[in-house]
C-alpha cells in the first residue's frame, strides 16, 4: 500500500451503509439479534489475506461463490484519538479502494473465522485517495467486462469522522491501520472463473480472476 | 528456556529467565525480576505485517455451560488487534458506569513456522512456545452482531500476556496444565488444559486449513469456568502450571 510503512491491523465494518439496514430491516429486532447495533459492527481482515491487484482470489474449499465486498478505507498516517474531528481526519487520513472477499453468511450473529479470514481475500489498492473526497467518488465496477451498477458510500449511517470517533472509544487507530467505511447491500457474488475490476478517481483499481 | 521482553534503564531487552528468579540482559547484566522497570508483552514486534492475533470463545466445556451455551461443533474464534495486548504488571482500565468486567486466564500458543495445511500429527512442530493471556471483557457492551464484538474484546491494554514465552521443548505436554485466577489473593478460577474441546493441536490444524499462520502469530485458546466482576484496584494473577503467573492491576478509568 505505501512504500514507507506497513499496513497495521485492517479493520472491517458491517452496518454502515443504509442498504445493509434495509436488507435486514425484519430482522434487525428478532432473535438472535434482538436488537440494532449500537457501537460499530466491526471486523478484522488479518495479515494472511492481504493481496494485491492482479493476484487471484481463490474459492476456499467446498466453496462455489464468493461475495466482493466493495468498499474504501481509510489509512491513518498518525494516531486517531476519540476528538479526531473531520478536519484532522482530513489531514491524517488517506484512501484506499478494498475488496474484501467474504463466504456469503446468512447470520451476522457469530460466523465463523473461515467466511473472512481465508489466505488472500483482501485486495487492497495501491492508489491513496483523499478522504474528503470518499463522499462524491463512487465505485465503478465490472464483472466480465459488464458494468455494474456503481457503488455509492455517499450515504453512510457514520461518516467518516464519525465512525473515527466511535471506533476510537474504545480502540486507538494506530498509523498503518486500516479502516474500512462498509459495503452496501446486495453484495456482487462471483464464482470460479470470473474476473471482477472495480476502480474509481484517484485510487487506480483492483483487478482479480477467482479461482476454484 | 524462559524469555521475557522488559524495559530496563530505558532500553527493551529479550532476556532469558533464569531460576524464575533473575533476568540476564542483552547486556549481559543480571537483574532480579523484582527489579525489573516494565515488562512488553513477551512476542517480538513484526516488521513487515500485522501480527495475526486468534482467540477462542467457548473452548471449555464448564465454560460454554456456565454461559448457557452448547458446546460449538466448529471452533468458535475471533482476532484481535495488537492495541489490546500489554505485558506482566501492567494496569488496565475499567470504563466507568460498567457492571461486569471479567478476566480470563488462557494457554497463549505461539507459532514458530510458517503453517499451512498442517495436520493435527505434525502441529507441535509449528509452535515455537507457550505464555499466558488475561482476555478481559466487559460484557456490558456485548451485542448480537459479529460476536464477541470488538467493543467487548478488542480494547486498548485489555489483553494482558506474558510474563515470559517458554520454549515448546520445555513444556511437552500443554494439554495437561491447571490453569488458576486469584483476585486479591483468592482463587477464582480453577481449569485444566485437558479439558479444551478443541486442543491445540486441532487449533492449528483447524485454522491453518484456510490461513497461513506465521512466526509470531498467537493463538489464545479460550478459558475455563469462574469469571468473576473485577472493579479497580484489584490485582488479578492468571496463572498455567509450568509456564508462570501474569499479574495485572484494574484501574478506574475516566
Amino acid at each position: 500500500m505505501t512504500q514507507h510503512s506497513r499496513i497495521g491491523t485492517v479493520y472491517g465494518v458491517l452496518m454502515n451503509t443504509p442498504s445493509e439496514w434495509r436488507a435486514l430491516e425484519l430482522a434487525i429486532a428478532a432473535p438472535p439479534y434482538q436488537a440494532p447495533p449500537q457501537a460499530p459492527v466491526l471486523y478484522i481482515k488479518p495479515a494472511n489475506t492481504f493481496s494485491a491487484s492482479g493476484d487471484p482470489v481463490r474459492l476456499p474449499a467446498g466453496v462455489s461463490e464468493i461475495e466482493a465486498w466493495v468498499t474504501v478505507a481509510m489509512c491513518f498516517s498518525a494516531p486517531a484519538l476519540v476528538d479526531t474531528d473531520q478536519a484532522a481526519i482530513d489531514l491524517i487520513v488517506n484512501t484506499v479502494l478494498i475488496c474484501d472477499w467474504t463466504v456469503p453468511h446468512a447470520s451476522y450473529f457469530r460466523p465463523p473465522v473461515r467466511t473472512k479470514c481465508w489466505d488472500g481475500s483482501l485486495a487492497i489498492g495501491s492508489v491513496q485517495g483523499q478522504a474528503a473526497d470518499v463522499r462524491h467518488t463512487p465505485i465503478q465496477v465490472q464483472i466480465n467486462g459488464l458494468a455494474q451498477h456503481p457503488i455509492s458510500l455517499a450515504e453512510l449511517v457514520r461518516s467518516p469522522a464519525q465512525l473515527v470517533a466511535d471506533v476510537s472509544a474504545f480502540m486507538t487507530l494506530q498509523p498503518g491501520d486500516l479502516l474500512m467505511l462498509g459495503s452496501p447491500a446486495p453484495r456482487l457474488r462471483l464464482k470460479a472463473g470470473d474476473h471482477i475490476r472495480i476502480s474509481a478517481a484517484g485510487l487506480g483499481e483492483i483487478a482479480q480472476e477467482v479461482l476454484a | 528456556m524462559k524469555h521475557a521482553r522488559v524495559v530496563f534503564e530505558g532500553r527493551v531487552h529479550t532476556a532469558p529467565v533464569h531460576d524464575n528468579a533473575w533476568l540476564r540482559l542483552d547486556d549481559g547484566r543480571t537483574v532480579a525480576l523484582d527489579a525489573v522497570q516494565q515488562w512488553l508483552p513477551p512476542v517480538a514486534p513484526l516488521a513487515n505485517r500485522p501480527r495475526t492475533i486468534l482467540a477462542l470463545g467457548l473452548n471449555y466445556a464448564d465454560h460454554a455451560k456456565e454461559l448457557a451455551f452448547k458446546a460449538p461443533d466448529e471452533p468458535l474464534a475471533f482476532l484481535k488487534g495488537e492495541n489490546a495486548l500489554i505485558g506482566h504488571k501492567a494496569q488496565t482500565p475499567r470504563p466507568p458506569g460498567v457492571r461486569f468486567m471479567h478476566y480470563e486466564c488462557e494457554l497463549v500458543v505461539v507459532i514458530g513456522r510458517t503453517a499451512k495445511n498442517v495436520k493435527q500429527a505434525d502441529a507441535y512442530e509449528h509452535i515455537a512456545g507457550y505464555t499466558v493471556a488475561n482476555d478481559y471483557a466487559i460484557r456490558d457492551y456485548l451485542e448480537n452482531w459479529y460476536r464477541p464484538n470488538l467493543r467487548v474484546k478488542n480494547r486498548d491494554a485489555c489483553t494482558p500476556i506474558g510474563p515470559w514465552i517458554i520454549d515448546a521443548k520445555d513444556l511437552p505436554d500443554p494439554m495437561n496444565l491447571t490453569l488458576h485466577t486469584t483476585v486479591n489473593g483468592k482463587i477464582t478460577q480453577q481449569g485444566n488444559t485437558r479439558d479444551m474441546i478443541f486442543s491445540v493441536s486441532y487449533l492449528i490444524e483447524y485454522f491453518s486449513n484456510f490461513m497461513t499462520l506465521q512466526p509470531g502469530d498467537i493463538i489464545l485458546t479460550g478459558t475455563p469456568d469462574g469469571v468473576v466482576d473485577c472493579q479497580p484496584g484489584d490485582v488479578v494473577v492468571t496463572q498455567i502450571e509450568g509456564i508462570g503467573a501474569l499479574e495485572n492491576t484494574i484501574y478506574a478509568a475516566t
